[in-house]
């Protein structure tokens, strides 16, 4: 056994102890954050409204509603492609991306995270109809 | 498992995983009163003819060491949540009690239904907890506010796995 030998096994052996990595999901601890704002068709904010944050790739979805203002917010979404679906006008999608921001490691428990603004939706009032 | 045994069973995976390392460095061997090289051995693998046992102490370490620590719970840190609500109009309002739920983000997600109307969404949870599934289904947009069918009730077990069979009205 070369000398190296122990220690790659060492190595070996400390991975086997790492704990198994958790559920793949797009909501995790990530330093992001994404809003918008949903209004009706006179411009009333809507509150309640369900926003559909989907990732076309895995069809992984989550459902946001928005709060008395009309605002929603998503924070830690992984990187990775993505679209805003109005949760009654599913035909109206609003693709964006989200990147991690580039931190230093002495930065990394930072609560600074970058706020990416989505356009707004503006939802017709009346029953849905799909 | 109570805490002290995980202790115990994670300073047990701690002294075999360093005392292996240190054996291995030290290219310790053992052999039998014959001289030869000793035979280990392992639960379903059968005898391992090794020069090095101590390598196969440090595999039960690291072994047990993983047990441990995919065991224990991680400290979560916990933070108040207080839910306000009132209604809109006051005759509405009365004693009667009034149903709140906190629904963790990553469980609130969505599905389509088929042209029969129905669907079906798989989730994976906690085990040996309880859960109450809720599920809304907007049917109109009005000035105040989305309406939406709903049904909710508890997820049940059936067949090793938690279900919940509702109808939207």
């Amino acid at each position: 056994m070369t000398p190296l030998a122990p220690c790659a096994l060492a190595l070996a052996l400390t991975a086997l102890a790492a704990p198994v990595a958790a559920q793949s999901q797009i909501i995790g601890q990530f330093d992001t954050r994404i809003t918008g704002t949903v209004q009706d068709e006179t411009g009333k904010p809507l509150a309640g409204y369900p926003v559909i944050i989907t990732e076309p790739r895995t069809r992984q979805n989550i459902v946001v509603f928005t709060d008395k203002d009309g605002a929603y917010s998503v924070e830690g979404l992984a990187a990775g492609e993505y679209q805003a679906v109005p949760g009654t006008d599913t035909a109206r999608v609003t693709p964006f991306s989200v990147t991690l921001p580039d931190r230093r490691w002495f930065q990394q428990g930072a609560k600074s995270a970058e706020t990416v603004t989505l356009p707004e939706i503006a939802v017709p009032l009346g029953p849905v109809s799909r | 498992m109570s805490g002290i045994i995980y202790l115990l069973a994670m300073i047990g995976s701690v002294v075999t995983l360093v005392g292996s390392m240190i054996f291995l460095f030290k290219q310790k061997t053992v052999v039998d009163q014959n001289g030869h090289v000793t035979e280990v051995e392992i639960p379903f693998f059968g005898k391992v003819k090794s020069n090095y046992p101590s390598i196969v102490t440090g595999f039960f370490g690291a072994a047990l060491a993983a047990f441990t620590m995919d065991r224990v719970a991680p400290d979560i840190p916990r933070i108040g949540l207080s839910a306000s609500v009132g209604v809109a109009q006051a005759a509405n309002a009365n004693d009667l009690p009034v149903l709140v739920g906190v629904v963790p983000q990553e469980y609130f997600t969505s599905t389509t239904l088929d042209q029969e109307g129905r669907g079906v969404l798989e989730f994976s949870v906690e085990d040996n907890k309880s859960y109450n599934v809720v599920v809304l289904k907007p049917v109109e947009v009005t000035p105040e506010g989305v309406r939406f069918l709903s049904t909710h009730g508890p997820a049940t077990i059936a067949e090793n796995k938690l279900r919940f069979e509702g109808v939207l009205r």
